[in-house]
């Protein structure tokens, strides 16, 4: 069984926070933590995830067995210091090498911002982010990681391509599964490839769903429309404010921008807000191998992080006149660079934003979206809202038909969206349904979800037992003209095996041969032969089956066939693949035999003898109870 | 189940295990060391492993361990017919294929204008090519083709380690050996039956790899070794940290500096080059000869060291918490940003404007034969104050310089082997009591000694072109058990162990079996009586279950028989050891002594 709860992200975009819960009595219920997000559109303790859902007493580690993070994204890793280090959970932390680089960096500008700037207290601090960085294990994709040791736990990555070092996550328990998307991207771009997911066949699949309604047009036109956009405002003089997550996005547009200057000779200004550039960018030359396969194979030859055209950004530029555009974090325009920069723009018409990104509501950014004319950026400050709006979705993330793409690819057996606004999101799962033909949820925060998983138990067979059976397996030769059917011979996928399952403290339980599983008991195997008999009221008999002249024949011959007749119909009925044997006088089953009495005693006159030996007992038991249905005993006199 | 592994020619040379259907080849490599690579009318032939000893079509994967294992595999994926699949770490596939690139330039057709051409399939059916050459000349082949090196590279699946490779049943995985970046030994599960193939390995902790990962011999059934250190060479000094051998690399490289002197490290740019080179950085520098250039001069110098500053989650965990923060995990990436550390792909011109005396040059190709380390020879070669340091363990030095009589420039052999010993492997594997261990013979001295040392495990040494057939008999193979099949088994306990007599039905699907129920399973399950009757217990019960009955007992001392007649109902009950006969008159009494039966035995 399968319980997930979303403690953030269920019907809602940030705050990433899935609690999952897997497992069965074989392997022990394993707890893990998918993301540990903050949520941007909030500053009280609403920006974290409820942490006391999963212990009222602060007994995180021993809850949890471990945290996975699936990028750097301050949405899936914002709450991390705040868990570990305020919180106390000190069990494992898992995720990719370059989300161990940059998460840090983000952090520390998010703790910036909160505590200097807004004056936040009760935040975690830089030292906090160290020592919580400190506790996570840096892996590898295609990595399969025993957590704790544990062979029951296994966790592996793929490669998602929403930024750089994104990764999805497969968590195997005993037989179940489960994989968590994060974000991804299944169409690559100029830096990162797609993402990639071997067929694993999950109980469920957990994936975001942040463009479930969208189809977009290609890469190419988004990208020409982009630069057109750009471009036309530039030539006119106009400044053009491009607000972007300092890591991700933004190396894409600059590539994107640097190439287009370069073709056509330009020489407006292009500035990318400082600090976080060159450092974002020396993680990219660093974690090259995260990136796509072009990039990868020309970085002797030329890096493409070495930008020729982009310049620093300094405060003073911004009053400046003429064309530039500017790059500027962050892209939700909720604080920051991107804002102060915005408030001084925003009422001159022949200015132009871009939002290239998904703004959480209540931002800035997402009024500014939603068209508002007068945006109050602060408790004091009203904004005239003037310039050009452009939304253009470049955001990574993977569109509806990139989810239903993923979800072929790795063909679960369940799906859950998260990671999603409500409506759109119950429009992918109806489509999904019909679509996938799969059971499709979208909780809400705190909502559980069971997930019902067929339970499996490991047995290990032993190869002789197995190598015996295999080689009894004969393939019936045809009757002499008899004809064969080419279409109904099909490759023997299922053979009946019999052996003693051994069950022992601490160990996989084994499927072996009697003789092995006794061998330590000392105890003889007893071979009981059973001896009887069937006695049978003639007269019931020859009226049923209106025998007349059983004068010339012994009854007990016709008794025999019309057992034969009736046990032959009831095994072709219930135990197909077992031969019956008949012979003159009696009639076979494996070892149970039924035969004429030998002795012509009176009290044997009317009875049918039975012999079997104990290892058929149950064979046994259905021919009788068979015999007691059609025969009647003799009324007792 | 039988597993072949072949011996190889030399320690680093191809084996092949097989397995049922499937085989497994480990490492084709070219044998350059030893001065082997030969030359005949002007142009360079290099000995392979016998390629024509292996029914190439019969191979389903080639698992390589680190990049030097590597260079004969153009041979196996381009000229031979070889179908299967080649798995290496990704480091392993740029780095290889640099390597292999490097040799081309070195020595193939390139290098010698003008030779006749002559390209990998020259074998025996043109005897006159190998004109001169002794007994082994048949193993010479002409080098391959940069097409081929790409070609071949292609057809390799990159993987990292712990990544699990499910190979048509058989269970692959790649573990850090810590020799080199992406360096790898092998683990090969097949059900139960775990085999773990250990290459060039290294368990120094002071270099720049991820450490050698033990868990790859854990409950491992059989253990194959190659490429140990070679114990017999008695200037080879073991290690067990770098440092004292870069110290004196250090101290000598410093005195010939100091005295306006060069230093030439022939030597491959890769591997222990890296921390020769990060050492000899910051030693120059703490000697106030920080501003001596490095030049790295070969084909590939630019690629493979522009390559090793983005190797860091292949590197040791201290230089992978350097990428954390961030800075290069390779020291030597600082050096190359300011100026301190050139590349070149030959010493021509290009080299000139960068080029400043005194410095330190590493360049191959380390048999002296052939690249840009003849140029500095030659230009240094007169002159005592310069100086040779040949830290290659592999190549025989005095072999190598051999070709340069006369020279005054001074040499020094400080070689750095920091190859797992007979030793060192012993201590590893004898408390893991592995049932089987193959050593190559070339590294053991004393085979007595190995066996006292590990009695319990089988030690095998082989040569090369020896067949060991290890037995792989695995007792067990995993399969899942369905819920409703689980529900209806009832345990009896025999001890502390619970047994269930089971019939099912074993299916198999996409390679995953499973034990489901069968519809008639009830009915055909067979069941068990075990223990032992006593007799008079036995009459006992039957008075119980008869009570009023007379129950004679019939015994017959000679021969352990005896017969228990109850009268009415008739009953009998004839014992004879563990053979049971009863007789009785209906079904219904045989169910009551059946009933008896089972109070006095154990039955599931």
């Amino acid at each position: 069984m399968i319980k997930v709860v979303p403690l953030g992200a269920g019907q809602d975009v940030g705050r990433s926070c899935i609690l999952v819960s897997i497992g069965d009595d074989s392997t022990g219920i394993k707890n893990i933590m998918f993301d540990c997000g903050m949520h941007m559109g909030y500053n009280d303790d609403r920006r974290f995830p409820d942490f006391s859902y999963i212990s009222k007493t602060k007994r995180f580690t021993e809850q949890l067995d471990c945290v996975i993070i699936s990028h750097f994204h301050l949405d899936h890793c914002g709450a991390l210091p705040f868990f570990t280090e305020m919180c106390g959970y000190a069990g494992p932390i898992y995720m990719t090498h370059p989300t161990k680089a940059i998460c840090p960096i983000l952090l520390e500008d998010y703790r910036k911002i909160t505590v200097e700037r807004k004056g936040d207290t009760n935040f975690f601090t830089s030292q906090m982010i160290k020592n919580c960085m400190k506790k996570v294990t840096a892996v590898n994709l295609h990595q399969t990681i025993k957590v704790n040791n544990d062979d029951d736990l296994e966790i592996k990555a793929y490669y998602a391509g929403h930024v750089l070092g994104a990764a999805m996550f497969y968590v195997r328990v005993g037989t179940q599964s489960v994989v968590y998307t994060g974000d991804y991207n299944m169409t690559p771009d100029r830096h990162l490839g797609a993402a990639w997911i071997d067929k694993v066949q999950p109980d469920l699949l957990i994936t975001e769903s942040t463009y479930a309604t969208t189809i977009r047009d290609s890469k190419r036109s988004r990208e020409r429309d982009f630069l057109k956009k750009v471009h036309d405002c530039v030539s006119q003089g106009g400044k053009v404010l491009i607000p972007v997550f300092a890591l991700g996005r933004a190396q894409e547009l600059c590539i994107l921008i640097e190439t287009y200057w370069e073709r056509n000779n330009l020489n407006v200004p292009v500035y990318f807000s400082a600090g976080m550039t060159e450092r974002a960018n020396d993680y990219y030359k660093l974690f090259i191998n995260w990136t796509n396969e072009k990039i990868k194979n020309t970085f002797v030859n030329r890096n493409m992080f070495d930008f020729k055209h982009i310049k620093p950004w300094d405060r003073q530029y911004v009053d400046l006149p003429g064309a530039a555009v500017l790059f500027a974090t962050p892209g939700m325009l909720h604080i920051g660079t991107s804002l102060e920069v915005f408030k001084k723009w925003a009422p001159f018409p022949e200015n132009m934003v871009i939002m290239p990104g998904f703004c959480v509501a209540g931002t800035v950014g997402a009024k500014v979206l939603n068209g508002d004319k007068e945006i109050q950026v602060d408790a004091y400050n009203k904004v005239q809202v003037n310039l050009q709006v452009k939304n253009l979705s470049f955001s990574a993330h993977a569109d509806a038909k990139g989810i239903m793409q993923l979800i072929k690819q790795c063909a679960p057996k369940n799906v859950m969206l998260v990671h999603g606004e409500k409506a759109k999101m119950e429009f992918l799962q109806d489509k999904i349904r019909r679509e996938c033909r799969v059971p499709c949820t979208c909780p809400a925060n705190g909502e559980t979800v069971t997930i019902e998983t067929p339970l499996s138990i490991p047995v290990d067979i032993s190869v002789d037992l197995l190598k015996r059976h295999l080689n009894a397996q004969k393939l019936s030769l045809p009757l002499p003209g008899e004809r064969i059917d080419l279409t109904k011979i099909t490759p023997v996928d299922e053979i009946p095996i019999q052996g003693v399952l051994v069950m022992e403290p601490d160990r996989i339980p084994r499927l072996i041969e009697v003789e092995e599983a006794i061998r330590e008991a000392r105890l003889p195997i007893l071979d009981i032969d059973f001896k009887t008999f069937k006695t049978f009221d003639p007269k019931q008999f020859q009226d049923k089956n209106m025998i007349s002249n059983l004068e010339e024949t012994d009854i007990r011959v016709q008794v025999l066939e019309y057992v034969y007749e009736v046990v032959n119909k009831a095994i072709s009925k219930n135990i197909p693949g077992i031969e019956l044997h008949k012979g003159l006088l009696e009639i076979k089953l494996r070892s149970v035999t039924v035969s004429l009495p030998e002795t012509i005693k009176d009290e044997f006159k009317n009875a049918l003898h039975i012999t079997w030996n104990s290892k058929d007992q149950n064979l046994a038991d259905f021919l009788i109870s068979i015999m007691d249905d059609i025969l009647p005993d003799m009324p007792n006199l | 189940m039988a597993a072949e592994t072949e011996a190889p020619s030399n320690s680093s040379d191809p084996m092949v295990i097989e397995n049922e259907s499937k085989r497994t080849k480990l490492d084709p490599s070219i044998d350059t060391t030893n001065g082997s690579t030969r030359r005949s009318r002007g142009q360079f032939y290099v000995e392979t492993p016998v390629l024509s000893s292996v029914d190439w079509k019969s191979i389903d994967f080639i698992l390589i361990t680190n990049y030097k294992n590597m260079l004969a595999l153009p041979y196996i994926t381009e000229y031979s017919e070889f179908k299967g699949k080649v798995y290496a770490t990704e480091p392993t596939v740029i780095f290889g294929c640099q390597m292999m690139k490097e040799l081309v330039h070195f020595f193939g057709e390139s290098s010698v204008p003008g030779s006749s051409r002559q390209r990998g399939h020259a074998k025996a059916e043109k005897p006159n090519i190998f004109y001169g050459f002794t007994a082994e000349s048949n193993l010479a082949q002409s080098l391959y083709t940069i097409p081929d090196v790409q070609s071949c590279v292609d057809k390799i699946q990159p993987v990292r380690y712990g990544e699990n490779l499910d190979l048509y049943g058989v269970n692959v995985t790649a573990h850090s050996a810590g020799y080199c970046l992406g360096s790898a030994n092998w683990s090969i599960i097949c059900d139960t039956e775990k085999i773990a193939m250990i290459s060039s390995s290294s368990i120094i902790t002071d270099i720049h790899p991820l450490p050698f990962n033990k868990s790859v011999l854990d409950d491992a059934d059989v253990v194959i070794l190659s490429d140990l250190c070679d114990s017999r060479n008695e200037d080879d000094v073991r290690l067990e940290s770098i440092l004292p051998v870069l110290r004196d690399i250090g101290n000598y490289a410093g005195e010939v500096l100091a005295n306006k002197g060069n230093v030439l490290f022939p030597c491959v740019l890769n591997g222990i080059m890296f921390d020769v080179l990060d050492y000899l950085g910051r030693y120059l520098n703490s000697r106030g000869l920080g501003c001596v250039p490095f030049y790295a001069i070969s084909p590939i110098a630019e690629e493979s060291l522009k390559y090793s500053f983005i190797s860091g989650e292949w590197m040791c965990e201290e230089r992978q918490l350097r990428m954390y923060i961030p800075e290069n995990p390779m020291v030597h990436k600082d050096m190359f940003e300011r100026n301190l550390l050139y590349y070149a792909a030959r010493a021509d011109s290009s080299l000139q404007e960068i080029y400043q005396e005194p410095c330190v040059v590493f360049a191959g190709h380390s048999s002296l034969r052939s690249g840009a380390v003849i140029n500095f020879i030659k230009k240094w070669g007169n002159n005592p104050n310069n100086a040779i340091i040949f830290i290659e363990s592999e190549f025989n030095f005095k072999e190598a310089i051999s070709a340069f009589d006369g020279l005054q420039i001074k040499t020094m052999h400080l070689p750095i082997d920091i190859r797992l010993t007979v030793e060192q492997v012993v201590e590893m594997i004898k408390e893991l009591q592995p049932r089987e261990v193959l050593f190559p013979r070339g590294a053991v001295k004393n085979a007595d000694d190995i066996r006292r040392r590990i009695p319990s495990s089988l030690v095998t040494l082989y040569e090369h072109l020896d067949i060991v057939n290890i037995s792989i008999n695995s007792q067990y193979k995993r399969t899942y058990m369905a819920e409703n099949l689980a529900s209806e088994i009832y345990t009896t306990n025999i001890g502390e162990t619970k047994v269930a007599a089971l019939y099912a039905n074993l299916k198999t699907y996409n390679n995953q079996s499973s034990l489901i129920p069968s519809v008639s399973s009830q009915i055909l399950k067979q069941t068990y009586v075990i223990g032992n009757i006593n007799v008079p217990s036995l009459i006992d019960r039957l008075t119980e279950q008869f009570y009023g009955c007379l129950i004679t007992l019939d015994d017959d001392i000679k021969t352990e028989k005896c017969t228990i007649y109850v009268d009415s109902p008739k009953v009998v009950i004839s014992l004879d050891g563990n053979n049971i006969r009863v007789e009785t008159k209906d079904n219904y009494t045989r169910k009551l002594v059946s009933d008896v039966l089972n109070q006095l035995l154990i039955s599931f």
